[in-house]
């Protein structure tokens, strides 16, 4: 693991052996007699186990990545925005299927939400007639089912968060 | 020996020098004619450039109305909510043009043009020549009346008026100018034809009484005018008052929200054009018109009429304001009164300013004339698109279900003849008009599958259906009751059509569109469907 933490920001700060410059000690030109030459030998090896202890600090030891990679999946049911959060403070009982369904309740009669990867995919979906029993907001397919209006009305305003506006011409 | 120097051996600025003079020379006519063509023709040149974009459900809806015989306009019109002027005018102007976008359009841009002469006339009658000049320059490259020149709705018109009106109550009440007042009647009475902010236009004119009011050595002959006036307003308005009342109280928008605080960013962005070109405008009125609220000033005419038309623009938006906190109707395209206070303010300001307005109105013309797309979108629905792509497939006596019932007539407006109609609150039995009478209430109880059932149930083997319904994208435009419930009801519906799929009573033939193009108001798919059993 890297000295100085894992993360983006981390990362960025710190050198690795593959990307850091070369250290280069120049011993030519120097006077080798006496006790200057003793120290400035002293010296050069202080300096050298310095960037030494620098370069291991730095993380140039541990030169093998994590075993499951640094990737961390987003989960598009809990954000951010976090629907599943916002629905469950709104005191209903969710559960979680699959990778990207929430169903609220239970069926027949809870709506059933499926997140799509992206907005514009959830618009394909009802523009080719394979969502017809969805309401699309945003990225999300909100399938009503026979839950009440007033429930309804609570998801559809979870569902809203984060959604972006249509773009205005001009803008 | 003294030499005279010929012409050509002055100086160069003594030559433009002697140009300007002569230029000044030039009687009025001669210069506000000269302007004038300059200005329409840029000005129509901007005001073109998407004058054959499709329709959106305001403007289908307009046309559909307009289609009818004269007599039966404000009948159909008690189902809308909108006074019968503009309608009636544009069923002259169908009859002679056609009935195309590009043809309806064109009476809108006719208006739009007609406010530069007669904004040169206002600035020019109440302030002087270069108030004119000011204000013909910026009624002919305003971003508001650019966008509504090329839609097929009364806004343009009602700028128009707003424009008349607004002048002839400063001459009439402010200068005394007692002719003018006739003048002013007849414009409000035409403003309460033509839209309903014409109301809050005459509530917002009564309290612009005020700050003449407060100046006036004739009080008395003020009063008496004023009654006179606004009573023979209101008096020309008696014949559609019953239409009036029924609209108010059986009709509304249950697509529009209580409007919030966001007024100024509504006028900067949709009036003016954006925050470069009301920056500019604030500079220019600043300079010009800082001078007036100085012990010296404040009295004299101009600082009067300033205050005059900043209290009627903001009366009546204050009163437009209030009210859509009960019944919401309170969107920047219905701010047609107001705008021509605003460009009159901003004329005068600018003119007052020196080369600080000269300088303010170059940048405002920079900033507004070319890019003229950005406040005219062509693309303002896809229903053409759709209908280009499913109607070639439908037939005679083939069934079209409008999941949003506002959109009908644009599904009507654009699919071949021959069709029926229903929308998700049942039959349609004139698809050129919405019936907005009690819509909410009818939507929500209209029972999907009691209504859907009998409709797929009377289609003969082999019949089609196309279901259109809205892309319901962003959130803002889908949050007032009536939109949060078409979006419901139309997967509720979608719902059913789909499991007459899964049973086999449809089969899916088609959908569209299948070049989807942003765009600017509420979008539609939709997905055609044969009958199979």
């Amino acid at each position: 693991m890297p000295a100085f933490g894992t993360g983006p920001v981390s990362a960025a700060t710190t050198l690795t052996c593959g990307e850091s410059t070369p250290l280069i000690f120049y011993s030519g030109g120097v006077s080798s007699s006496g006790w200057l030459s003793a120290y400035k030998t002293g010296a050069t090896r202080a300096v050298a186990a310095a960037c030494a202890c620098a370069v291991v600090l730095s993380g140039c030891s541990g030169l093998s990545k994590p075993a499951g990679g640094r990737g961390a999946a987003v989960d598009p049911r809990t954000g951010p925005p976090n629907y599943l959060a916002c629905l469950r403070s709104n005191r209903l009982t969710v559960s979680e299927q699959g990778h990207n369904t929430l169903q609220v309740g239970s069926l027949p009669s809870g709506p059933t939400i499926v997140f799509e990867p992206t907005a514009g995919i959830a618009e394909g979906q009802q523009i080719q007639g394979k969502a017809q029993g969805a309401e699309v907001i945003g990225a999300a397919l909100l399938y009503p089912n026979h839950a009440p209006g007033a429930q309804l009305t609570v998801v559809e305003n979870c569902l809203g968060q984060g959604v972006a506006e249509p773009k205005e011409p001009g803008a | 020996m003294t030499t005279v120097a010929t012409p050509s051996e002055r100086p160069a600025g003594e030559r433009r020098a002697g140009r300007l003079r002569s230029l000044s020379k030039l009687p009025n006519w001669a210069i506000a004619t000269g302007v004038l063509v300059v200005l329409v023709a840029v000005s129509a040149y901007v005001r073109t450039r998407a004058l054959s974009g499709q329709f959106w459900i305001d403007e289908a809806i307009t046309s559909g109305i307009s289609t009818h015989s004269l007599g039966a306009i404000p009948g159909i019109l008690r189902h809308d909510g909108n006074p019968p002027l503009y309608y009636l005018l544009l069923h002259f102007w169908m009859r002679a043009f056609g009935t195309s976008e590009a043809a309806t359009h064109s009476l809108s841009l006719l208006f739009g043009l007609l406010t530069i002469p007669v904004a040169m006339w206002s600035g020019w009658s109440l302030f002087g020549r270069r108030v004119g000049l000011f204000a013909a320059v910026m009624f002919a490259t305003n971003a508001w009346l650019t966008q509504y020149a090329q839609e097929t709705r009364m806004y343009e018109l009602m700028a128009l008026l707003g424009l008349i009106a607004t002048t002839a109550f400063l001459h009439g009440f402010l200068y005394r100018r007692r002719r003018y007042l006739f003048l002013f009647a007849v414009a409000l009475a035409l403003m309460l034809y033509t839209h309903s902010w014409g109301i809050f236009f005459f509530i917002g004119a009564l309290i612009a009484l005020i700050p003449v009011y407060a100046v006036t050595e004739d009080r008395r002959g003020l009063l008496r005018d004023a009654a006179l006036t606004f009573a023979a307003a209101g008096i020309l308005f008696i014949p559609w008052i019953p239409n009036f009342i029924y609209q108010a109280t059986h009709t509304g928008a249950p697509w529009s929200h209580a409007p919030g605080l966001g007024t100024p960013i509504l006028i900067s962005r949709d009036l003016l054009g954006g925050d470069r070109v009301t920056i500019a405008l604030i500079i220019g009125c600043i300079a010009g018109l800082g001078a007036l609220f100085t012990r010296r000033l404040r009295r004299s005419h101009d600082a009067v009429a300033l205050w005059t038309l900043i209290v009627l623009g903001l009366a009546t938006l204050l009163v437009a304001w209030l009210s859509s906190q009960i019944t919401p109707a309170y969107v920047s395209r219905y701010f047609a009164p107001v705008l021509p206070a605003i460009l009159l303010i901003a004329a005068l300001g600018c003119a007052r300013a020196g080369v600080v307005g000269i300088a303010v109105l170059i940048a405002t013309v920079i900033f507004l004339v070319p890019h003229p797309g950005q406040f005219a979108y062509p693309i303002k629905s896809d229903m053409r698109n759709v209908a280009g792509q499913v109607g070639p497939l439908m037939h005679r006596g083939d069934l079209v279900v409008v999941a949003q019932p506002e959109q009908t007539p644009l599904a009507w407006y654009y699919l071949p003849g021959g069709l029926n109609y229903a929308n998700s609150i049942g039959r349609v039995s004139d698809p050129s008009y919405m019936n907005w009478v009690h819509a909410q209430s009818r939507l929500q109880r209209a029972n999907p599958a009691a209504t859907l059932g009998p409709m797929v149930s009377s289609l003969r083997r082999g019949q089609q259906l196309l279901y259109v319904r809205p892309l319901t994208e962003g959130v803002e435009n889908w949050e007032a009751p009536w939109t949060r419930l078409v979006r419901r009801r139309a997967a509720e519906w979608g719902a059913l059509l789909q499991a007459d799929v899964r049973h086999g009573v449809l089969k899916q033939i088609a959908w569209a569109p299948h070049d989807y193009q942003e765009a600017l108001f509420e979008p539609d798919s939709a997905v055609l469907y044969r009958k199979v059993s």
